[in-house]
C-alpha cells in the first residue's frame, strides 16, 4: 500500500510511537532527575554551609589563639597545628621550636624563608598572616612584641618586635576535622595551591590569617537517580519494543505488498488476455501469444490446450514446453479442489462452455502455485474457453453458410437439369406428333409406327422422371413408404423388364431369373429396377449387353444389374447414392441426369429391408447389387405417418 | 443439294431432325449425325457439310463451345443453333461466336425453311 502525501506509513507511525515513548520517558526521567538535582543541591548547599561554618569558626579560633599570649599557645592542643616555630628578630638568635615536634622532613629554615613576607606584614600590621603552603603546611605568622609594649604605629612595631611565632597548620588535618557531611569536604584550594581533592565544586571561601581558603566539596556520584534511570530505561525499552514491533510489521507489510503487487500483475495479465483472445478467430495465431504471457507471468515450464475432438477424445491443439516423462496424470486444480499446486506437478483446468466440457488447459509451474495464482489461471481458462467456443461457433457457422451455398448451387443446377430432362422428351414428343399431323400422307407406314414408338418411349422416360421427382420429394419430407410383402421376385422383375424395353434402345438385355420369393414392395421394386436399368443403359455403349439377374443368395434374394460401361471409381461407389451426386468421370460428364435416381433407389431398398451396393463388373462395367430379405424373414412394419405406399405398374400408365 | 450435319445428344431428337429434313426433301439431305461436340468437330472435317444443326446443351462440350472450335478452323461454316433454351444471353453469346441463325426446338417444323434461308444468305 503506498503512503499518501502528509500521511504516516505504518512504519512511520511505529517510529513516531517509539520516539514518543522515548521522549515521554526522557522527559519524565529529566523531571525526576531535576527534582533529584534540586534535592541534591539543597543537601550539598547545607553540607557546604555546615563545613564552611565549621571551617570559619576554626579559622577564627586559630587566629585568635596564635595572636594570644604565649601561654595560650602553649596550651594549644589543636591537632591541626602539629608544631610552632619561634623566630627571633635578632638574626643571631637561632630559630626554635616552641611546640613540637616538627613533622618529619620539615626544615624550619625553609619555612622561615617561605614565611618572610608574611612575617614582615604581620610585624607591620600586628595581625596574624598566613604564608604560602609549604611542604603540605600553611605557616601562620604572628609578630611578637614585648608584653608591656603596645605600639600602634608601624615604625614603632618594626622597632619593638622581638620575634615571630610561626604556627604550622595542616590543611589535611583541618579537612579531617570537619564534620562528616554528604557530600564531604575533600579539598582546599589555598591561595593558588591545592591540598586534597580539588576537582569538585567549591563550597565557598574563607580567610585564614588573611589568606583565602577555598573549600572544595566531593562530586555527586549519582547524576541521575534510580527512579530517573529506571524511567529512562523503561522508556528506552519501550522505544526498542516499538521499533522491533515496527520491524516485524514492516517485514509483514513488505511481504504483503509483494504478494499484492504480484497479484495485481497476474490479474492484469489475465485481464489483458481477453482483448488478445478476441483479436483473432485463428487459435493458431492467438494461443502462442497467450501461452507465452501466462508462462512468463506464472513461471510455467509447460502449457498446453486440449480440445474435445469429433469422437469425444481430447486432442492437444497447442503445447509450449516439453512434457515431463514422470507426469502420470494432471491434477484437477478447479477452484475448490486444491489450494496449491507444487512446482513440477502438472495441473489441469477444464474448459467449460454452455454447460459442457470443450477441452482442458494443462500447465506445470517452475514454482509453487498458490490459491491466487490458481484462481487467476482459472479465469484465464474461462477466457480461453470462450474464445475457443467462439471459434468453434464461427467455424460451424462458416461451414453452415458454405453448405447452404453449396446446396443453393446444387438446387440451381438441379432445377436447370431437371427442366432440361423434362423438356427434351416433351420436345421430341411434340415434334413427332407435329410431323405425323403435317406429313401423314408423305410418311410410310413403318415410319409412322417408328414415330409412335419413339413417342411412347419418350412418354415412358418422362413418366419415369416424374416418378423419380415425386419419390425424391417424398424422400425429402420423409414420407416415402414402401412396406414389403412376400412376392415372386423373378416374376416382378420380368414384368418390369418388359415395360422398360422401349427406353433401353438397342442394348441387349439378358435376363437370368431364378425363381425366388422375397419380401419386397411391387411399386418400389419397379422403381428400383427402372432406375438401375436406365442408368446402366445411359452409362454403357449402344450395342453392349446388360445382364439382369435374380437369384437366392444365402439368407437373401439378390437382384443384380450388370453393365459393360466405364464402371464407377472405387472412391465414388458409395457417393453415387448421395442425392445430386453425379460423379466427375468422363462417363458421368457425357450423360444427362439430375443425380437423384440412385438416392431414391437406396431409400426404397432400405424401406424394403434390403441393401444396395455398387461393385465392379468383370472385365468392365458396374454391378448394382440389391439384396432383399427372403420370404421367411418377418417383414418390417414401420411406416411413415405421411407415407404414400408405392403402387406397382404406375409408371406404365 | 444442301447437306446438313445433325448434332444432338438425344437419339430421338436426332431422328426427329433427320426425318424433318428428309420429309421436307427439296434439295435438303442429311450429311451425318453426331452425339457430342467432339464427334461433331470430327464429322465436319470428314463430311464437310454446308450447314450444321447444332444443339447447345450437351454433356461435355456445349454447342457454343463446339461452334467456336469449328468456326476457328472454318470461319465460313454455316451453323443453326437448334436449342430448347434460346434466351437473350444465349442469343448474344451465339452472335459473339459467329452464329447468325438460331431456332427453338419447338419450331422443328420450320427447320427446312431456316436451312434454305441460311443457304440463300450464304
Amino acid at each position: 500500500m503506498a503512503a499518501g502525501r502528509g500521511r504516516l506509513t505504518p512504519g512511520g507511525t511505529a517510529v513516531a510511537a517509539a520516539l514518543a515513548v522515548v521522549l515521554t520517558g526522557s522527559a519524565l526521567a529529566w523531571f525526576i532527575s531535576s527534582y533529584d538535582e534540586d534535592q541534591r543541591e539543597t543537601s550539598e548547599s547545607a553540607s557546604a554551609a555546615n563545613a564552611l561554618g565549621t571551617l570559619t569558626r576554626w579559622a577564627q579560633g586559630i587566629t585568635q589563639t596564635i595572636a594570644g599570649p604565649p601561654e595560650s599557645l602553649a596550651a594549644l592542643q589543636i591537632a591541626e597545628i602539629p608544631a610552632v616555630i619561634g623566630v627571633s628578630a635578632k638574626p643571631s638568635v637561632a630559630t626554635t621550636v616552641v611546640r613540637g615536634p616538627l613533622p618529619a622532613g620539615l626544615d624550619p629554615a625553609r619555612v622561615t624563608a617561605a614565611s618572610r613576607t608574611a612575617m614582615e606584614v604581620a610585624r607591620d600590621t600586628g595581625t596574624p598572616q598566613a604564608a604560602p603552603l609549604t611542604d603540605g603546611f600553611v605557616p601562620v605568622v604572628f609578630a611578637v612584641l614585648p608584653p608591656s609594649r603596645s605600639t600602634p604605629g608601624t615604625a614603632d612595631r618594626r622597632r619593638d618586635v622581638t620575634g615571630w611565632r610561626i604556627a604550622l597548620l595542616s590543611p589535611q588535618r583541618v579537612l579531617e576535622g570537619l564534620p562528616a557531611t554528604s557530600p564531604a569536604a575533600v579539598g582546599l584550594r589555598i591561595d593558588g595551591a591545592a591540598s586534597g581533592d580539588v576537582s569538585g565544586p567549591s563550597a565557598g571561601t574563607i580567610l585564614v590569617a588573611g589568606q583565602p581558603w577555598q573549600l572544595q566539596m566531593a562530586r555527586s556520584d549519582a547524576p541521575l537517580s534510580r527512579g530517573a534511570l529506571a524511567t529512562l530505561a523503561v522508556a528506552l525499552l519501550g522505544g526498542v519494543v516499538c521499533l522491533l514491533s515496527d520491524l516485524r510489521v514492516q517485514r509483514a507489510l513488505r511481504v504483503e505488498r509483494q504478494a499484492t503487487a504480484a497479484l495485481e500483475r497476474e490479474t492484469r495479465t489475465v485481464a489483458e488476455l481477453g482483448p488478445l483472445l478476441q483479436s483473432s478467430l485463428d487459435l493458431a495465431e492467438v494461443l502462442p501469444a497467450v501461452a507465452l504471457r501466462l508462462a512468463d507471468e506464472f513461471a510455467l515450464s509447460r502449457f498446453s490446450v486440449q480440445l474435445v475432438g469429433e469422437h469425444g477424445h481430447l486432442l492437444e491443439v497447442f503445447a509450449l514446453g516439453g512434457r515431463n516423462p514422470n507426469d502420470v496424470e494432471e491434477v484437477d486444480v478447479t477452484p475448490g479442489n486444491v489450494d496449491e499446486l507444487p512446482a513440477g506437478v502438472a495441473g489441469s483446468l477444464p474448459l467449460l462452455r454452455a454447460g459442457r466440457t470443450i477441452g482442458r488447459m494443462c500447465f506445470t509451474g517452475h514454482r509453487d502455485l498458490g490459491h491466487p495464482q490458481l484462481a487467476a489461471l482459472s479465469a484465464a481458462s474461462d477466457l480461453i474457453a470462450v474464445a475457443t467456443y467462439n471459434v468453434e461457433l464461427f467455424e460451424r457457422e462458416q461451414a453452415s453458410v458454405s453448405r447452404l451455398r453449396e446446396l443453393d448451387q446444387l438446387k440451381d443446377a438441379f432445377l436447370s437439369t431437371i427442366s432440361h430432362e423434362l423438356r427434351t422428351p416433351l420436345t421430341a414428343i411434340s415434334g413427332f406428333i407435329r410431323l405425323l399431323r403435317d406429313r401423314w400422307d408423305q410418311l410410310r407406314e413403318e415410319q409412322r409406327k417408328e414415330f409412335l414408338e419413339r413417342v411412347h418411349g419418350n412418354t415412358l422416360s418422362l413418366g419415369l422422371l416424374v416418378d423419380d421427382l415425386l419419390d425424391f420429394a417424398r424422400l425429402e419430407r420423409q414420407a416415402l413408404n414402401a412396406p414389403p410383402s412376400p412376392m415372386a421376385l423373378d416374376q416382378h422383375v420380368a414384368k418390369t423388364l418388359a415395360q422398360l424395353e422401349p427406353v433401353l434402345g438397342t442394348r441387349e438385355i439378358v435376363a437370368e431369373l431364378q425363381p425366388v420369393r422375397a419380401l419386397a414392395n411391387a411399386g418400389a421394386l419397379e422403381r428400383v429396377i427402372a432406375n438401375l436399368l436406365t442408368n446402366a443403359a445411359k452409362f454403357s455403349p449402344t450395342d453392349s449387353r446388360i445382364v439382369v439377374s435374380v437369384r437366392p443368395d444365402g439368407d437373401t434374394a439378390t437382384v443384380e444389374v450388370a453393365d459393360q460401361g466405364a464402371g464407377i471409381a472405387t472412391e465414388d461407389r458409395e457417393r453415387v447414392f448421395a442425392r445430386f451426386y453425379r460423379g466427375d468421370s468422363d462417363a458421368a460428364r457425357g450423360t444427362r441426369g439430375a443425380g437423384i435416381g440412385l438416392s431414391v433407389v437406396r431409400e426404397l431398398v432400405h424401406q424394403m429391408g434390403g441393401t444396395v451396393v455398387a461393385l465392379p463388373n468383370h472385365p468392365r462395367g458396374t454391378r448394382m447389387v440389391v439384396r432383399l430379405p427372403l420370404e421367411s424373414v418377418t417383414a418390417p412394419t414401420a411406416t411413415s405417418p405421411n407415407g404414400v405406399q408405392l403402387q406397382a405398374e404406375r409408371s406404365s400408365t | 443439294m444442301l447437306r446438313a450435319l445433325i448434332v444432338d445428344d438425344d437419339t430421338d431428337m436426332r431422328f426427329l431432325v433427320r426425318m424433318t429434313i428428309e420429309v421436307a426433301n427439296h434439295g435438303l439431305s442429311v450429311a451425318g449425325e453426331a452425339a457430342c461436340g467432339a464427334d461433331a468437330i470430327a464429322a465436319v472435317e470428314q463430311d464437310r457439310p454446308e450447314v450444321i444443326v447444332l444443339d447447345n446443351r450437351m454433356p461435355g462440350m456445349t454447342g457454343l463451345e463446339t461452334a467456336r472450335h469449328i468456326l476457328a478452323e472454318h470461319p465460313e461454316q454455316q451453323i443453326i443453333l437448334f436449342s430448347a433454351y434460346l434466351d437473350a444471353q444465349t442469343l448474344a453469346e451465339a452472335h459473339a461466336v459467329g452464329i447468325h441463325a438460331c431456332l427453338d426446338k419447338t419450331d422443328v417444323d420450320r427447320l427446312p425453311e431456316a436451312l434454305w434461308q441460311l443457304a440463300a444468305g450464304a
